[in-house]
């Protein structure tokens, strides 16, 4: 039943999911105190990398915002195969909250879950919404590597032949490699 | 329209992949593969035998009505296996139907004979309606000019490359041809419309493979992946 009411999301569903992502930003980078002394372990950087996803190759622009061990990340990305070979623009925002779960010498990995919301026009407009957990490895320290592996539920709807919105699920995954950089 | 992708909604033969893509807007039609069972129905199946894409195995002509209507694709959605006369025609009118009709019994190594599957074809009310353009295809010559006999557009599969024009004049019946991409020319296709026959591609996995086809100014496609192709014609 549950996942039957998940399968259903729509307009608002996505709408939740933004503000919970709001919520979980705005606790990252609330202010930590110790004996009346903040202390700010914030940790700010950027990332590149090359997303394999079902529907598309990404590449993707990453915002990785560290602090006490939780993470967000806001990426933007384009789809490289509608985009560049079809001339369709596919356009993808993902927002991934993370837990630095696991850490050793110059790397870590993080459990995270990913929400990420994408479309492109065939006659008509699709849009993709998909929420998928996994996790973020990362290994290095100014400059870094970094792996991403997230499978989870995608949504696809579009205005169909007949006027109505066709609304279908599927599983989703994406595999992303890339490159990134620690400003502090 | 098939679906059958790594990247597809539903499983390929499934009620929910053909009605899928009847609701895409550019999508013109479906093919589907159509098998006969032992009591006499037209069940949606492209492999010779269950166990390669179902929880089942057997081969759907040695199973019945009892045995079939459980049956579910291993596939994330576990669509069940469908039965021709149980498609939504509403969503067929104005489309064209392929019917890929599958004769061998692969677990006996015969062939399913051809007017029982006519017959079968026959009890399906949806199949007469004129405002669906239902192509019977196969690759079995005779079969085809049974079902032309009983009144049904017929479609020749061609999995090899040879000159079609050169047995055409003893089955004039034949006025489709379906042909992989890889066996057939821009020369062909062309010598093939100026002698009124109809050619339809298939086959082609990728967003290049469907731009080549085109190139090649079929009369129509079947593609796997339907929005990839729809961007590529539209």
């Amino acid at each position: 039943m549950l996942v039957r009411n998940v399968l259903k999301w729509d307009y608002n569903y996505r709408i939740g999911l933004f503000l919970f992502f709001q919520i979980l930003y705005s606790l990252l980078l609330s202010q930590k105190t110790v004996e009346n002394k903040t202390i700010n372990s914030t940790q700010h950087s950027f990332f590149f990398t090359q997303s394999f996803q079902k529907f598309d190759n990404f590449s993707t622009l990453n915002w990785l915002v560290q602090r006490n061990k939780f993470s967000l990340c806001t990426s933007v990305g384009i789809g490289v195969n509608r985009t560049f070979f079809q001339d369709r623009i596919f356009p993808q925002l993902q927002m991934s909250f993370g837990h630095k779960s696991f850490s050793f010498k110059n790397g870590s990995i993080s459990p995270e879950i990913n929400s990420l919301l994408s479309s492109f026009s065939t006659i008509e407009r699709h849009y993709f919404s998909s929420i998928q957990v996994g996790y973020l490895f990362q290994f290095g320290k100014t400059l870094y590597f970094i792996h991403r592996l997230n499978a989870g539920l995608l949504n696809e709807k579009f205005k169909n032949s007949i006027g109505n919105v066709t609304s279908a699920n599927t599983l989703a995954w994406q595999f992303s490699l890339g490159i990134g950089y620690a400003i502090n | 329209m098939g679906l059958a992708m790594q990247n597809s909604m539903y499983h390929d033969n499934s009620k929910e992949a053909i009605e899928y893509a009847l609701q895409m807007r550019g999508c013109n039609g479906v093919e589907v593969d159509v098998q006969l069972s032992k009591d006499g129905d037209l069940w949606l199946y492209h492999d010779t035998n269950l166990n390669s894409e179902t929880n089942s195995s057997g081969c759907i002509s040695e199973m019945n009505f009892q045995e079939l209507k459980g049956v579910k694709y291993k596939s994330f959605h576990h669509e069940n296996l469908c039965k021709l006369k149980d498609l939504d025609s509403n969503l067929l009118y104005g489309k064209i139907l392929y019917l890929d009709i599958r004769k061998f019994n692969g677990c006996s190594n015969s062939e399913i004979n051809s007017q029982e599957i006519i017959q079968a074809l026959n009890s399906i009310t949806f199949l007469k309606n004129p405002e669906i353009k239902v192509v019977v295809v196969s690759n079995s010559l005779s079969f085809l000019s049974a079902s032309n006999v009983n009144g049904y557009i017929v479609a020749l599969e061609i999995n090899y490359g040879f000159d079609f024009l050169t047995i055409q004049p003893t089955y004039p019946f034949v006025k489709e041809l379906i042909v992989k991409n890889k066996n057939i020319t821009t020369e062909q296709i062309s010598i093939y419309k100026s002698a009124g026959i109809t050619t339809t591609i298939f086959e082609m996995r990728s967003a290049s493979g469907i731009r080549q086809a085109l190139k090649k100014n079929p009369n129509s496609i079947m593609t796997d992946d339907l929005r990839e192709a729809i961007i590529e014609v539209y």
